[in-house]
């Protein structure tokens, strides 16, 4: 058991640290604190890591020390010995915002959300480590295929099981945490949801520190860890969670480099989306959600010239569609089914479906406990409008959650997953659609009401 | 005036305390008008309730029918709108002078329900976790496997012991697996314990997997009555299970 567990934690530092060293280059003019940096270095790692694997897989390339290991540990080397060496960096291992106790005495409030969420992320470690699983999709996808490319270390068999288009982040970084186990475990390999959301929660406090004081800034997090559905899927196998990190952290990223005005903020920002598309199919529609938001954001900035604002969307569009393209040529060349969820229906129930739609959104929304009542401080909170007209990031999320909401509405009613999302399954799916940009709902929250929000529009 | 010195002008307390009362008049009301109601048994569903999430849909009991979100929602405006009256008490005035607008008034009162919800969502979830971490302590994964999945679990390990290695098995079967979520269910959890035996359905038959065009050197009777008369003539019989399930083998396939 102990053994198991230091291997657990190997196969999780291995990307950990390939990220930092990558993040710590990527933001040696401008750097994160350690906590950030690791937040991030999370996905960038497991995102290299996965997408490495595919290849070795794509190429028949057997899984072992020289394959992975090797080149991961030679890639982190390389970029350690440039941060070692680049004269310009700087180390920064606490966050600037950062006010002890000391100088403000201690603030219950502070003390009590903390505990909260301490209570619910020990929870989380328990059940993904404990719970052996059980749930529809680990059964017949992702921990199923984990099995095929853990047992087979190839490709081929997954063309027989369900969902052959859907993308293999989870299953590769599922395997990943096996391969270090050396035997097949299905407890174990689950500690990666857990830390997920701890890497997200960290990002989200430290783009809400950017705006609000720590005491709002951590009520956020509480309005997040409120939600039955996000507490859940952190100890599962679904990809949901993951595509959640990924998704909100390239948004929160975007609009981070909008105040700050360095490259790395849309690089990471760029390859986070990329990754997002590699975790779930619908991370490849939030593209287009990405891109719209920084047409927006380049659009009202006129700071930029005309060919200053195309190099900027050609900076976020190569590493995101890069990313996204690999995937995609993979399965094209491998004759991949990859019509799946994408069958239009322009029949004339197309009308009536909008009305349904309409009501299942509402329903989920507010009818259901998934959110606690969250949606309903952000309806009370849209009579700020003062706040609205003066910050922009805030119609930039709204932007965000509008275009979200209207990517589903339309799949709903002129596609056949009307089906999934607003037929007889929506029980089933809506809910988790909604999961992806819930946290920007508690964001919003925040930046609407915190009472020292600072105006950082410019 | 600037936002923060309102607020301080505002004696939240109050709050707090019209917020129980309210809930009081409530639970009260429900017990008036219900006979049967016993109020520790409706708080236990409650709380539990606020807490039960399958993977993916949290759904809220219903209470004469409606949803108990409507409820909520229902003493969250009864308190928004409860505040506008004591606003116009003149008695009640000199205690809070300076009202807040409206907009951050009902924001307040949502939070203050939130935080309430959260409180009872804590306390079902502690109760959870407890029952749970009993139920799972000090038990090894198989132990959790054959309690949640027995039949299902047990069959796919007497078929590893027979069928060791790599097989691609005929599936034979009464479940209505096209019609019954459950059967499907069933399907799927027995398909992911049998890998690396691998699950091929008899022509016309419903199956999660795609078709692997390959021939199937294996075959898995599961859940069929009279399963010995279900063998197909190019196979023969390796071992039963139970009386409703067998395995058996293509002829002339030499086993590792």
């Amino acid at each position: 058991m102990i053994l198991n567990l230091l291997l657990t934690i190997q196969s999780i530092s291995i990307p950990l640290i390939l990220g930092f060293a990558i993040t710590s280059y990527l933001f040696r003019k401008n750097p994160l604190d350690l906590f950030t940096n690791l937040a991030l270095s999370w996905g960038l790692g497991m995102g290299i890591l996965t997408h490495w694997m595919l290849i070795l897989l794509i190429f028949r390339i057997k899984f072992d020390f020289i394959s992975i290991y090797l080149p991961l540990f030679s890639l982190t080397l390389f970029f350690l010995y440039l941060n070692f060496t680049d004269s310009r960096r700087k180390f920064k291992m606490i966050s600037n915002n950062t006010s002890s106790f000391a100088q403000n005495g201690i603030d219950w409030i502070k003390v009590g959300i903390s505990i909260y969420i301490g209570y619910y992320l020990i929870y989380i470690f328990w059940r993904a480590i404990t719970v052996p699983i059980y749930t529809w999709d680990e059964l017949e996808a992702t921990v199923l295929k984990s099995k095929l490319l853990f047992l087979e270390r190839a490709l081929d068999g997954l063309k027989y099981l369900p969902h052959p288009s859907y993308p293999l982040h989870i299953e590769l970084a599922f395997t990943w945490v096996v391969l270090n186990l050396t035997s097949w475990d299905e407890q174990l390999p689950k500690i990666i949801f857990p830390i997920t959301l701890i890497a997200y929660l960290r990002i989200q406090y430290f783009f809400l520190r950017y705006f609000a004081n720590k005491r709002w800034s951590l009520f956020g997090l509480l309005l997040l860890m409120s939600s039955n559905l996000l507490i859940i899927h952190s100890t599962i196998a679904y990809r949901d969670l993951t595509l959640l990190y990924y998704t909100c952290s390239a948004i929160f990223f975007l609009l981070l480099w909008r105040i700050n005005k360095e490259s790395s903020f849309l690089i990471i920002s760029s390859v986070f989306a990329g990754i997002a598309t590699f975790t779930k199919l619908e991370g490849l529609a939030y593209l287009f959600v990405y891109l719209s938001l920084i047409v927006l954001i380049l659009f009202q900035d006129k700071t930029y010239q005309i060919k200053d604002k195309i190099v900027l969307l050609l900076k976020f569009f190569m590493p995101s569609f890069g990313i996204a393209f690999f995937y995609i040529a993979y399965k094209f060349l491998a004759h991949v089914n990859m019509q799946e969820k994408t069958q239009f229906d322009f029949t004339s129930g197309c009308i009536n479906r909008l009305f349904l739609t309409i009501t299942e959104f509402i329903d989920t929304l507010f009818l259901s406990y998934n959110w606690n009542i969250v949606w309903l401080i952000l309806l009370f909170s849209l009579f700020n409008v003062e706040r609205i007209k003066k910050i922009i990031e805030i119609r930039v999320l709204f932007s965000a959650l509008f275009l979200f909401f209207a990517l589903y509405f339309l799949q709903s009613v002129l596609t056949t997953n009307f089906f999934w999302i607003s037929g007889e399954k929506s029980y089933t799916t809506t809910p988790r659609l909604i999961l992806h940009f819930f946290p920007l709902a508690t964001v919003l929250i925040v930046l609407l009401n915190g009472t020292s929000v600072k105006n950082l529009s410019k | 005036m600037d936002e923060q010195n309102q607020e301080k002008k505002y004696p939240s307390p109050i709050y707090g305390i019209f917020l129980i009362h309210l809930l009081t008049v409530f639970f009260l009301f429900l017990i008036a008008f219900n006979e049967h109601f016993q109020f520790l048994s409706f708080f236990n569903r409650i709380i539990m309730s606020l807490n039960y999430s399958d993977i993916n849909n949290c759904t809220l009991f219903l209470l004469n029918n409606q949803n108990f979100n409507i409820y909520i929602y229902l003493i969250i405006i009864s308190i928004i709108i409860g505040f506008k009256i004591l606003d116009r008490i003149p008695f009640l005035q000199k205690y809070y002078s300076n009202p807040l607008p409206f907009a951050n008034h009902s924001l307040k009162v949502s939070i203050g329900m939130f935080i309430f919800l959260l409180g009872l969502q804590w306390i079902g979830h502690f109760k959870y976790f407890s029952q749970a971490f009993d139920s799972l302590a000090g038990k090894v994964i198989e132990e959790k496997y054959s309690q949640t999945y027995r039949e299902l679990y047990d069959f796919s390990v007497f078929c590893h012991r027979h069928l060791p290695g790599k097989h691609l098995g005929l599936f034979v079967t009464d479940m209505d697996i096209e019609h019954s979520e459950v059967a499907f269910y069933k399907q799927i959890v027995l398909g992911y314990f049998l890998y690396p035996i691998t699950i091929k359905p008899i022509p016309g038959q419903d199956s999660y997997q795609h078709d692997n065009p390959a021939i199937p050197d294996a075959l898995i009777i599961f859940a069929k009555s009279n399963p010995t008369k279900a063998i197909p003539k190019d196979f023969e019989y390796l071992a039963s299970f139970d009386q409703h399930s067998l395995i058996g083998i293509r002829k002339r396939t030499k086993l590792k």
